[in-house]
Formats: C-alpha cells, sequence, structure tokens
C-alpha cells in the first residue's frame, strides 16, 4: 500500500532568479537578418539566453543587444552571404547517437569569409573556426551570432552586401 | 475500504494506457454498469492514484473525458518533423498520431508503473517508434520535438512523469527545438502527485494547459 498524501513541496525552478532579462523582445529583432524561421530563431535565442549558466546568459544578452544596436545604427541588417562555405554549430551528441539528418545542427550559419579577414593562412582560419563552434551552445551558437552581427556591421560600413 | 484487486487492476491499466486515460475508462465503465458504482472507485482508487481523485472531481462536476486541445499541440508542433513522447497517454497519443500524418513520432519506453511498451506500440500501426532513454539523443535535432503530459497546471508548477526529468537534462535541452508539456487534466492536483514529480513551467518551452 503506498504512503498517504501529504502537501505537496515548493516547485523546483529552472531559471535563476534575473531571468527577467531574457524577455526583452529586442532579442528576436536582433536576430531577424540572421535567422528567418520565427521558430528556429526562438529555438536559436533560447540557447543564448535561457539555457545554461546565468552569466554567460546575461553576457549573451548583452553583447547580442548592443551589437544589434551597432547593426541598426549602420543600417546594416541584411541577409548574410550564403553562397560560400559556413560557419555552423554542430551539435554536441555522443558519436554514437549522431544520425545523418542536416538538422543535428543549430539553425544558423554565418559565412566563413568573416574569419578569413584576420588571416591568409588557411591553417590559422581553420583554428579560429574550430574555436568558434566548439562549446556548449551558450558559448558556440552566441559565437555564431555575434559573428554574423559583425560581418554586418563590416559589409556596412565597407558598403557591400553581407 | 480499499479493494486491492481494483487497485490492482488500475494500476496495471494506468501502466499502459496512462493515468488519466485509465481512470477515465474506469469511472465511465463502472457508471455503465450500475450507476452510482464509480463513487466508490472515486474513493477507493482516488486515495492511492491522485490522478484518479482529480479526474473523479472532473467527473463530479460533470467532465466525462479529458482535457485534450490537440490543436494547441499542432499549433505549437508547426516547423517540428518528428517528436518524442515521454509517457503514455492513450487518449492523446491516439489524437496526435491520428491529426498529424507527416510527424515522425517515438516513445520512451520507460515508465513508473509495468507496461509492456511492446503492445502500447502496437496500437499505433507502425506509426510511433520505440525509443530509449539511451536512444534518446538520435532523435535530437532543430526540428525535434520533446513532448510529456502534463497532470494539472497552476501558475507556475506542474506535473509529469519522472521519466521526463530522467531524459532532460542540460544536455537534451539544448538538442531539441521544443519542450512541450501536454496538459490532460481540468485542474491541478490538491495532493502529492504519487508516481509523478512536480516542475516548474518555466521547464518548457511551450505549455498547451
Amino acid at each position: 500500500m503506498p504512503p498517504p498524501h501529504h502537501e505537496r513541496p515548493p516547485p523546483p525552478r529552472h531559471h535563476a532568479p534575473g531571468d527577467a532579462l531574457a524577455d526583452d523582445p529586442r532579442l528576436d529583432d536582433a536576430l531577424r537578418s540572421l535567422v528567418d524561421d520565427p521558430g528556429a530563431r526562438r529555438f536559436v535565442l533560447r540557447c543564448l539566453v535561457g539555457e545554461g549558466p546565468q552569466h554567460h546568459r546575461a553576457s549573451n544578452q548583452v553583447l547580442v543587444l548592443l551589437l544589434a544596436e551597432l547593426v541598426a545604427r549602420l543600417d546594416g541588417a541584411r541577409p548574410l552571404d550564403a553562397s560560400g562555405p559556413q560557419l555552423a554549430v554542430a551539435m554536441r551528441l555522443p558519436p554514437h547517437l549522431r544520425g545523418d539528418r542536416d538538422d543535428q545542427r543549430y539553425p544558423i550559419s554565418v559565412p566563413r569569409a568573416v574569419l578569413e579577414r584576420l588571416s591568409d593562412d588557411p591553417a590559422a582560419v581553420d583554428a579560429m573556426a574550430r574555436a568558434v563552434v566548439d562549446g556548449p551552445p551558450q558559448h558556440a551558437v552566441a559565437n555564431v551570432v555575434m559573428l554574423g552581427l559583425l560581418a554586418q556591421c563590416l559589409a556596412a560600413l565597407e558598403g557591400r552586401p553581407a | 475500504m480499499s479493494d486491492p484487486s481494483l487497485a490492482m487492476a488500475f494500476s496495471a491499466a494506468a501502466g499502459e494506457l496512462g493515468m488519466s486515460a485509465a481512470s477515465w475508462l474506469f469511472l465511465r465503465t463502472l457508471a455503465a454498469v450500475e450507476a452510482g458504482a464509480e463513487e466508490a472507485a472515486i474513493e477507493s482508487l482516488g486515495a492511492q492514484f491522485p490522478v484518479m481523485a482529480a479526474v473523479g472531481a472532473a467527473w463530479r462536476e460533470g467532465h466525462r473525458g479529458p482535457r485534450c486541445d490537440l490543436e494547441g499541440v499542432r499549433a505549437r508542433l508547426d516547423g517540428v518533423t518528428r517528436a518524442v513522447v515521454l509517457g503514455v497517454e492513450s487518449a492523446h497519443l491516439d489524437a496526435l498520431v491520428a491529426a498529424s500524418p507527416g510527424l515522425e513520432l517515438g516513445l520512451v519506453t520507460e515508465s513508473p508503473l509495468e507496461a509492456d511498451f511492446e503492445r502500447i506500440l502496437a496500437n499505433f500501426g507502425g506509426r510511433v517508434a520505440a525509443v530509449s532513454l539511451a536512444e534518446l539523443q538520435r532523435w535530437s535535432g532543430a526540428t525535434s520535438a520533446l513532448v510529456t503530459f502534463l497532470y494539472g497546471v497552476d501558475s507556475h508548477a506542474t506535473q509529469v512523469s519522472p521519466i521526463w526529468l530522467r531524459a532532460v537534462g542540460d544536455d537534451t535541452r539544448t538538442q531539441f527545438r521544443t519542450l512541450l508539456g501536454w496538459n490532460v487534466l481540468p485542474a491541478p492536483m490538491p495532493v502529492y502527485p504519487r508516481w509523478l514529480v512536480e516542475v516548474a513551467l518555466d521547464a518548457f518551452t511551450d505549455v498547451v494547459p
């Protein structure tokens, strides 16, 4: 026979106090030019400001919003060039559980060319590319989002497509 | 006085149909056999099975079937190509399978109650695949969802199968686009949800109340 009922304990909390920051609607606007699909954009945003340690979430929010303000002031929000090699973030799955589906990566990518501005050495660019897409999504996806916003800023300053 | 055989029968049904589905089935069946017979079951089983107690309260208010906002679920799964369900509620699973012909569906074959998942899955005619907890991440992806049933929702918390907590950790949370909770009860349970666990609503990306 199971034990008798008793009063419910206080519920656990998944999010830490202070997460109200993440409800800022400007975040969705900030990513609109990088991730077109609203559902995919919501997933990317959750990875940046809804999951992981609170200090990473808050930092991502601050940096993305400031970069988005810079993009807006430069009138630089535009789709990124998807024709060349891209930086994308694969999900960190155990190797034996990786499938052959295209969508076991996060729904955002940016031109690898943004890194090629920093070096002519392909090995150095490879090393940079590996570094920026490494880590849990609050690092890796955030890196790619910020690179996308930086690419838009640079393109706007140079008066060319992003 | 509780009837041990009735409790055993209910536990067996709840394992393979779900706590809510078994509750509604028992109440409808008992009421059909003898008007008022369901009242004794609500008292007897409700003391041991909190979902039966909640369903019994709804029965007394005139409800005759579970809460099932299928359209709400379909709207929240827009853009999702495959979903893994954690927990069993047969009426809701039947409805989801019938309404989502293009959705690849899996069911995690773990339960806090005894359940023959081979028999459960046979009801879906091959539409729902068996998914072990160890293989869950094989279903991950940017268009993938995890779905579980909620047993009552209040302003900040709900109750779910403990399998949800065994499956959804810091890693899987960011490997599935949607973490959907689908409420099956008309009101929160007033007592501690034995066989279920309480989680905060903000653990889900989407809730169908």
